[in-house]
């Protein structure tokens, strides 16, 4: 026996060892590489520090997303930026995610760096049952297990072994039900629902009534999700948003950072025309108690929660935060005011209603210019830089409100196009469209415009405008690929001639 | 607690480290305890399902012991019925409810039954049938019946094999469970070694497949003919390795522990026909469905007629144990049909047993043959409904797209493909027995690659095994 142990102690000791000279194999050779792949994200805050960003502006997808109507594309950030013409802003968006992934991300910024404040994306919708344990945390969760301050090899572990927060969406589902029918609401008056189990199931069967008295069954439906999105009351001791922000807090002291939170606007304007006073005064309340807790702590807050109009949703039959030009605008501007404290010299007052009428555009694809279907980008193939765009089956689609351009008479496209194989029906797609013009949409044929190369090769085209094209709102230019053929393009320019 | 996770890899050394600590009388409490914890730790209150199994078949089996064989049969048969019973509500009510009401909708007959939509206790098939092949023993008379509640239900829920099998038989697994077991550090060796392996086939080679296999199930129709045949290959793979990856785990823990579980495989894909296959997967399913159905139906000793009636009933059979789904159904049925087909070209044909000098090629020859036909029956399994499994024919038979952006991953290709020249190839047996002969560097060598690519390699995303939805 005693021998039998010795044995045993002397294998587990080579194992131990094995494992020690396990971990410079894998930091030197993998780790980068896992980085990469599963947790990209990390890039935008290693990009800080060579950029040289005094303000860093952190968000989700409310930081990005845009309306196709909107003239000026940019982020929330590259707004607060208008503000402060000689500061360096860098921006960290995360799509989807939440303080606690912001926590991790801002953690890696590189400690040599030149950031002196930092200003924090508070969604109030985060801080609900279903958000928290929506079926976007497991992917989440796995995101930032490479972001964690440990040793790489045991966060490459911890990854494979399943080694954080993983709940199959019906285990999520049934955790937030259980809030949903548990957790008691209390409101200052008497009101006739519990809980949000309750309040929800009695708007779905009573439904919410038009000015006819008639029930308007898809604002009924939009009523249960705000229910769910809105009708909770944080506890602070329990919400784990909470403890995410109070890290970020404890980060910034640690790191030195001026510290603001920049609480985004919800629809409040939608959620009292559907609901009145009993939700409006829970996100209110929400509001004032994130408010309390974080100034006592010394962090400003931008209050942005009911800063943008019902209007400047983008989503109007969903709960979202994503707002129309004007909308982040609104956002943008507030948040730079609290940025006074920190830098009152260098702000200065800009008007964002300003639009720079542009007749040319150029997006060379490296993710710098939005629009539409950023996803279509690849690093696989570049023409120029070190990314292009796929068309699986839409390429990036240039959108743009007409209004300023109606009296364009033609528009000459041009970009860079690689085909992997010979190409059939992909066509350059050039859509007109609005309220007062006759819908149009022309289709090109690349294979008119580009040899059989398979190299990168120039492609031109002119296309003379329809007449509707005076009476319409948007136009889109893009690249439609339906039998997804391996294809790339890569520094589209879209240049409008005016007539004269 | 799934084998490849954090709290596993603490649970089990520390009862492993336990048993060998505490006294023999006091052994069975501690794996009977961290069976429960481990089953309760999917859903808790699901043990109360387990407990009243393990109840109704420890008491029928008292009782048949005892009694006539007259009454014999009646405990029996209520034995099996309380413990299938359970299985049907749990597994089975949903899908013949909603094939009735579909029935009765077509010829008019008015029937409004609700579903249960009751959430499938994990592992509920396996330890259903390990129980049931208890009673049966108990019943025929070889083995007797278990007096002491402890063992019975630790035989019931050991949790190696509680989940996923092997499904065990009372002759091999009760027995061991009153053996006293001594420290021994060939079992830690051997167990280590087996798990090693388990985890490498499932989290470096399955784990890495499964992305590739859900892209192509999920969205057939924007890939090419040849990307969904590689999908469809990989998903036979995927499954093995999934499975197998589990069997070899289970096998290990039991192991370490100084136990003995039988074998769930034998190179399946080395097969030269579905029966060979059959003898090669899933081994101790396919056994309990040939002692337990297969036979007592007459087995081959009948009319052919009622032999090919014998080989549908099991299959259909083992169909619906995986799953109660039409689309497993079709499994089973196309497994019988091929089954029946090829029994009958063997007899005439004769080719696989001729002294042919062409022998090896043809045997190659078969081995891929039944290689490709079990791949494309894994269409039935994996495939979520019927208009999915249209849609892979269709986009395997009538291809319309050239290209597509299907990509694989290096690695994959490289695990993929070393795995399977090691496992079929090299070894032609078991992993644990081969390493063992090895000299000390070449094992270490062995364990060294394989723990670091365990390590480092193995699949990001939460793919459970693929059997604990059965």
């Amino acid at each position: 026996m005693k021998k039998d142990i010795k044995i045993l102690s002397f294998k587990l000791f080579i194992c131990g060892l094995l494992i020690i000279g396990f971990s410079p194999v894998y930091n030197y050779f993998f780790y980068e590489s896992d980085l990469q792949t599963y947790s990209p994200a990390i890039n935008q805050s290693y990009a800080i520090a060579p950029q040289r960003s005094e303000i860093v502006y952190i968000g989700e997808s409310s930081n990005i997303t845009t309306r196709s109507d909107d003239f000026d594309k940019r982020s929330i950030g590259e707004f607060i930026s208008d503000y402060y013409p000689h500061k360096k802003i860098g921006y960290i968006t995360k799509v989807a995610s939440h303080a606690g992934i912001f926590y991790e991300l801002l953690r890696n910024i590189p400690k040599k760096s030149a950031v002196k404040t930092v200003i924090v994306t508070m969604n109030l919708r985060s801080f609900a049952a279903d958000w928290i344990d929506s079926e976007l945390e497991t992917p989440l969760q796995r995101d930032i297990v490479l972001l964690k301050d440990r040793p790489p090899l045991l966060k490459r572990i911890l990854l494979g072994f399943k080694g954080y927060d993983v709940k199959t969406d019906k285990e999520r589902q049934e955790i937030f039900k259980k809030k949903w029918r548990e957790e008691k609401l209390i409101f200052p008056k008497k009101f006739s629902h519990d809980n949000v189990e309750e309040w929800e199931h009695w708007i779905a069967v009573n439904g919410i009534k038009d000015s006819l008295g008639n029930v308007d069954w898809k604002a009924t439906e939009l009523a249960t999700h705000y229910i769910k999105s809105y009708a909770f009351q944080i506890d602070t001791h329990t919400n784990p948003r909470i403890k995410d922000f109070d890290n970020i807090v404890e980060l910034a002291k640690k790191r030195n950072w001026n510290l603001i939170f920049n609480l985004i606007a919800e629809n409040t304007e939608k959620a009292n025309q559907l609901l009145g006073y009993p939700l409006t005064y829970l996100m209110n309340q929400n509001k004032e108690l994130l408010l309390q807790r974080y100034q006592k702590n010394g962090v400003f807050v931008a209050d942005n929660l009911n800063a943008v109009t019902n209007k400047d949703f983008i989503e109007q039959h969903w709960t979202s935060e994503h707002y129309a030009e004007r909308g982040r605008k609104a956002i943008a501007e507030n948040v730079a005011e609290k940025l006074q404290v920190f830098y009152p010299k260098d702000y200065r007052r800009t008007d964002t209603t300003d639009i720079r009428h542009k007749t040319v555009f150029f997006n060379n694809c490296e993710g710098e210019t939005k629009w539409e279907q950023m996803q279509m980008l690849t690093i696989h193939e570049h023409f120029s830089g070190k990314k292009s765009s796929q068309a699986l089956p839409y390429s990036i689609t240039f959108a743009y409100p007409t209004i300023f351009i109606r009296n364009a008479d033609s528009v000459y496209i041009s970009f860079k196009y690689l085909q992997k194989y010979a190409t059939k029906n992909v066509k350059l797609v050039i859509e007109v469209q609005g309220e007062n013009a006759t819908y149009n949409w022309f289709g090109k044929e690349i294979n008119e415009l580009a040899s059989k190369s398979k190299h990168w090769q120039a492609i031109k085209f002119r296309y003379p405008l329809p007449e509707s094209f005076a009476k319409s709102d948007l136009i889109k230019v893009y690249i439609y690929n339906p039998d997804l053929h391996q294809i790339h393009i890569d520094d589209l320019r879209i240049d409008f001639k005016i007539k004269i | 607690m799934s084998f490849n996770s954090i709290p596993f890899l603490i649970f089990f050394p520390a009862i492993t480290l336990l048993f060998y600590v505490l006294p023999h009388k006091y052994r069975w409490i501690l794996l009977l305890a961290g069976s429960c914890i481990f089953y309760m730790s999917f859903i808790p209150q699901y043990i109360l399902i387990l407990f009243t199994t393990i109840v109704v078949d420890y008491w029928g089996a008292l009782k048949m012991e005892k009694s006539s064989p007259k009454n014999r049969k009646k405990y029996l048969v209520l034995s099996i019925v309380i413990t299938c019973l359970v299985l049907f509500l749990f597994k089975y009510f949903d899908f013949f409810n909603e094939t009735t009401t579909l029935i009765c909708a077509q010829i008019g007959v008015p029937y409004r039954v609700h579903n249960l939509n009751w959430v499938l206790p994990i592992g509920l098939s396996f330890h259903t049938f390990q129980s049931l092949s208890y009673v049966v023993e108990v019943y025929r008379g070889n083995q007797k019946a278990e007096r002491h509640f402890g063992i019975y239900s630790l035989y019931v829920m050991f949790y190696p094999q509680l989940v996923a099998g092997p499904i065990e038989r009372p002759q091999n697994l009760l027995t061991q469970l009153r053996e006293y077991k001594v420290f021994k550090t060939s079992n830690i060796s051997e167990g280590s070694r087996l798990i090693l392996f388990g985890f490498f086939a499932k989290m470096v080679v399955a784990d890495n497949l499964a992305p590739y296999v859900d892209e192509i199930y999920a969205n057939p129709t924007l890939y090419k003919q040849t990307s969904v045949l590689t999908g469809l290959f990989f998903y036979s793979f995927q499954i093995y390795f999934d499975f197998f990856g589990y069997t070899t785990i289970a096998l290990g823990c039991a192991k370490l522990l100084g136990y003995n579980l039988m074998d769930n495989f034998n190179k399946p894909y080395l097969a030269k026909n579905l029966s060979d296959f059959w003898e090669r997967w899933h081994i101790s399913l396919s056994t309990w469905f040939r002692d337990y159905i297969y036979f007592p139906l007459g087995g081959n000793k009948v009319s052919v007629a009622k032999w090919i009636s014998n080989i549908f009933i099991v299959f259909l059979l083992s169909g619906l144990w995986h799953g109660a789904n039409l689309t497993f159904l079709l499994w089973g049925f196309f497994h019988a049909l091929i089954f029946v087909l090829e029994r009958f070209l063997k007899t005439k044909l004769n080719i696989l047993n001729s002294k042919n000098a062409w022998i090896t090629i043809l045997h190659a020859l078969a081995i891929l043959k039944n290689f490709v036909l079990a791949s494309f029956l894994w269409i039935f399994f994996r495939g979520t409904d019927l208009a999915n499994i249209k849609q892979i024919f269709n986009r395997i038979f009538n291809n319309t797209l050239q290209q597509d952006s299907f990509q694989i991953d290096t690695k994959v290709w490289f695990f993929l493909i070393s795995f399977i020249l090691f496992d079929v190839f090299v070894l032609n047996k078991r992993f644990d027995f081969w390493c063992a002969d090895q000299p000390v560097l070449v094992r270490w060598s062995v364990y060294a690659v394989m723990l670091f690519s365990v390590m480092v390699f193995s699949g990001v995303q939460n793919y459970p095994f693929i059997y604990f939805q059965f």
